[in-house]
């Protein structure tokens, strides 16, 4: 009996092994198959989604979507590794401790940042990271309209008279992060918040629903920001780094297969912040899936028939 | 003393466990419930400490009638040992012996004192053993710790479920012994439970042998050997002791009262003299404690020179213990050839002469019959 | 060996915030024990006096199946009701040392000789004084093994409270795995292990002691 269970877990084992192996299984069409990572956000999910449409349209090549990775940067050690042909990344990534701190200029400077995100992640990884596809993600802060209606609160300046008082919500990672993080923030603006707790992104929404957070740092793109009726604060002193979305991709792969780089740049400059928020809106609050919102952009935008 | 009268108990689920007893527990003495599992013995005990109530009848003690009291001031006014000892086995012995003086808030001196006469009433000495922890202890000193701990706070009365049935035969002995030998010093009313029939004609005053609830038959072990109520009280016994009981008739009834040993103050002459007088020609010599110390013979006193009647006296006599068993009487028999044997106590103090005449002819006479059985 | 003096930086850096967040971490461990014990003890005692089997079975289910609801579920449960930060959490993990604590003291004083505590009764011990003097520090040593071994689960498991806002080391290791500090994610994941490792060894240390004085064995 023993030994049956031993030989069938074996067995299994070794399926799911080759299974996962299977990088190099060939497609019904004939083609291969290329594995996209994504963010456990829904933008880079809807950006998959559309790759995906792209190349089962135009090519007899298929793509894996493997969701919800955790952190960009495992994303990236995936992408190193091979595990990961490309994934949706963006330009702020740069200045996430994967470079040496003399090689990384931190500028808010987005074109700047962008150079230096091709340039260096091509030299270390062997990554094209393409040009932009239109939209930024970016932290910015947001609070309650009406609060800031009250208090008459436009820039992130103004916010500072009150913020010894408010407490402030942000991912896990804002807190802790270098040079775009709290440390940084409160040396740049000059304030403090009375509280600065992180927590998982859904969490902070529903903080400020509560009552619990005065004020949470949200992405641009964030659809709740329209529907929590938020009112983003402008960044007047220049804090925070640009971070514009771009696909990024292993070269080895597109030079052996170079019509999925035809298809990446057919996606740039493809999709605008008001777009891809209107699209985040529609797979986070109207409950869409995401295959769906993005065939429909494609359509629109006659990349698809 | 205790008294239960129409007592009885029944439980929820209807059954009658204990019907109208009616029980005098005499004071000082040691009082045996015996009978077959189930039969009440151990409820009949747990009434007077409370540990279980009874659901109609009343109990006094001394007269006061227990319902009125408080539980646990009663149990601190009484002792319990029970067949598992139960000594707590996270406290050292001192600890443990202390329980019940401390409960009652004794001062510390007094219970100083306390624990170290009663170490000493059961030959354990306090030095060594006030300190030591109950798993370090043989079972039989368990037990005789768990016996002090229930005098510790001078009890009149002691509770005692099935003590020693959970030792080994040795110790089991051992602590009967003492029982009845501390017993003598202390004289509490003892509420002895048990099933061991030997235990109870050993130990007992009174023996009360239940049977379902009820009691059969109530008396001093004497009065059960020798009239047995019914059948189940002769079966309970068992042939074997009402025959043994019935067999050799203890050896003090052999002893002839008109013997006297020679005194070690008396002269020569005397002696002498009481000698040729009583046509005996060997007799016990005891001190002025009334020791055995030896025999004299009429040969020694004329033969020899000697100054005082000690030295002549033989002390490689060998007595009969009062308590002693039949095998070890002949044994000696065969040893001395002594008209009469002298009869010492276990602290050799002189008892009397037997006739060992009388003695092998009674002996015989059982014998006999025996042989025809 | 360059890296050694990143590393002292980093620390000279943010010693401040470490030190906060293993204060927090150190606060929700130590409360989630406490109240675990406070309601445990009691409850456990009360079990052991029950007769029914079903009431017993029934809390011992019900401390079972909270056991079995994986961290992160139970932390966004707690959420609706209590919001975020630290009350869920501590919540959370209450929850979670119920069974380990009550099944450990359950046992301990069930395990106690009934002998000792029928002589205990039979002397004169009060209810309560028979429980505190008796049966509780005989039970002493499975509790407290109880009571370390939940213990350094719950130094654990309030790593994840960190994703609900609750702080704790767990927030080193998440900022360092979203922002690819590898520095952060040692410095948060290696003083978890102290905490636990050193937690488990004080309350060993504890139980050693408490054996040697005490005897339990007849």
């Amino acid at each position: 009996m023993r030994k049956l269970l031993f030989a069938i877990s074996t067995l299994a084992l070794l399926f799911v092994l080759t299974a996962c192996g299977g990088k190099d299984k060939e497609t019904e069409a004939g083609g291969t198959y290329f594995e996209m990572g994504t963010q456990d956000y829904t933008d880079p999910k809807i950006i998959a989604h559309m790759v995906k449409e792209l190349v089962k349209d135009q090519t007899d090549h298929e793509v894996n979507i493997t969701e919800n990775i955790q952190a960009s940067p495992l994303i990236i050690t995936a992408m190193d590794k091979g595990d990961f042909d490309l994934a949706t990344l963006y330009s702020g990534e740069v200045y996430n401790n994967h470079f040496d701190d003399d090689k990384v200029e931190h500028t808010t400077d987005a074109n700047k940042t962008l150079a230096q995100a091709q340039e260096l992640f091509n030299e270390k990884f062997d990554l094209k990271w393409f040009d932009s596809l239109g939209f930024e993600n970016k932290y910015t802060i947001a609070i309650s309209d009406d609060y800031a209606k009250e208090k008459n609160i436009e820039t992130m300046s103004d916010l500072g008279e009150l913020a010894p008082e408010l407490t402030i919500g942000t991912d896990s990672a804002w807190i802790e992060r270098g040079d775009d993080g709290y440390r940084a923030f409160q040396e740049h603006y000059g304030y403090s918040f009375k509280k600065a707790v992180g927590m998982e992104i859904s969490l902070m929404y529903e903080g400020l629903k509560t009552g619990e957070l005065d004020a949470i740092t949200a992405y641009s793109v964030d659809p709740e920001i329209k529907e929590l009726n938020l009112k983003v604060l402008e960044d007047d002193e220049g804090f925070f780094p640009p971070s514009t979305a771009s696909l990024v991709a292993r070269n080895d792969k597109l030079k052996e297969y170079p019509e999925l780089e035809d298809i990446i740049n057919s996606m740039i400059d493809l999709i605008n912040e008001e777009e891809m928020t209107q699209l985040i809106y529609e797979v986070d609050i109207e409950k869409k899936e995401p295959k769906d919102v993005a065939k429909n952009f494609l359509v629109e935008k006659g990349l698809l028939k | 003393m205790i008294e239960l009268q129409k007592v009885n108990k029944v439980y929820e689920d209807g059954s009658h466990v204990l019907k109208d007893i009616d029980l005098l527990f005499e004071s000082g003495k040691i009082n045996v419930l015996i009978g077959p599992s189930g039969c009440g013995k151990t409820t009949t005990m747990r009434l007077l400490n409370r540990l279980t109530d009874h659901t109609e009848g009343e109990i006094f003690i001394d007269g006061k009638n227990i319902a009125g009291f408080n539980p646990i001031e009663l149990r601190r006014q009484m002792g319990y040992v029970i067949q598992s000892i139960g000594l707590f086995p996270h406290m050292n012995i001192y600890d443990n012996v202390a329980t019940v003086p401390r409960l009652l808030k004794w001062d510390k001196n007094k219970i100083d004192e306390r624990v170290t006469e009663l170490l000493e009433m059961v030959n354990l000495d306090p030095e060594q053993f006030k300190k030591r922890y109950p798993s370090e202890l043989s079972g039989g000193q368990q037990q005789r710790i768990g016996v002090i701990r229930a005098l510790a706070a001078e009890p009149s009365t002691i509770l005692m479920d099935e003590p020693f049935s959970a030792l080994d035969p040795i110790s089991r002995e051992q602590l009967q012994n003492e029982l009845v030998r501390l017993q003598k010093d202390i004289q509490k009313t003892i509420i002895f439970v048990t099933h061991d029939m030997d235990e109870a004609i050993k130990i007992a005053d009174q023996i009360i042998l239940m049977k379902d609830g009820e009691i059969v038959q109530q008396g001093t072990p004497t009065e059960l050997l020798t009239n047995p109520a019914n059948d189940f009280v002769r079966e309970f016994i068992g042939e074997d002791r009402l025959e043994n009981s019935k067999s050799m008739p203890l050896l003090s009834s052999f002893i002839d009262p008109l013997v006297q040993a020679i005194r070690l103050s008396e002269s020569r002459e005397s002696v002498i003299e009481r000698m040729l007088e009583q046509k005996s020609f060997t007799y016990p010599v005891v001190n002025v404690n009334n020791k055995l110390v030896g025999q004299l013979s009429l040969e020694a006193l004329l033969s020899g020179d000697f100054t005082r009647l000690e030295e002549a006296v033989d002390p490689s006599v060998r007595a009969l213990s009062i308590d002693q068993s039949l095998d070890d009487i002949f044994e000696h028999l065969e040893q001395q050839e002594m008209q009469n044997m002298p009869v010492v106590d276990q602290e050799n103090n002189f008892l009397g002469m037997i006739d060992m005449k009388n003695f092998i002819q009674s002996f015989r006479s059982l014998y006999g019959k025996r042989g025809e059985m | 060996m360059g890296f050694i003096v990143d590393y002292l930086d980093f620390w000279k850096e943010r010693y401040i915030s470490i030190l906060e967040y293993t204060y927090q971490h150190l606060i929700m461990s130590v409360i989630s024990l406490l109240l675990g014990i406070l309601i445990t003890i009691p409850l456990a005692i009360l079990l052991t006096r029950f007769k029914s089997n079903f009431l017993k079975g029934l809390v011992f289910n019900i401390a079972n199946v909270f056991q079995t609801i994986p961290t992160i579920a139970m932390l966004a449960l707690m959420i609706p009701i209590l919001g975020i930060g630290m009350k869920p959490a501590v919540t959370a993990m209450f929850l979670y040392s119920l069974l380990p604590l009550l099944r450990n003291t359950y046992t301990g004083i069930k395990s106690i000789d009934p002998g000792v505590v029928e002589s205990a009764k039979g002397m004169g011990y009060s209810a309560f004084q028979s429980l505190v003097k008796i049966e509780l520090p005989l039970a002493m040593p499975y509790i407290m093994s109880g009571i370390r071994v939940t213990s350094v689960y719950i130094i654990s498991w309030v790593t994840m409270a960190a994703v609900i806002g609750a702080g704790g080391l767990g927030g080193l290791i998440i900022s360092g795995i979203g922002f690819n500090n590898k520095y952060l994610i040692f410095t948060g994941t290696i003083l978890a292990i102290i905490l636990a490792v050193g937690t488990d060894l004080i309350f060993g240390r504890i139980e050693k002691s408490r054996n040697k004085t005490r005897r339990k064995t007849i």
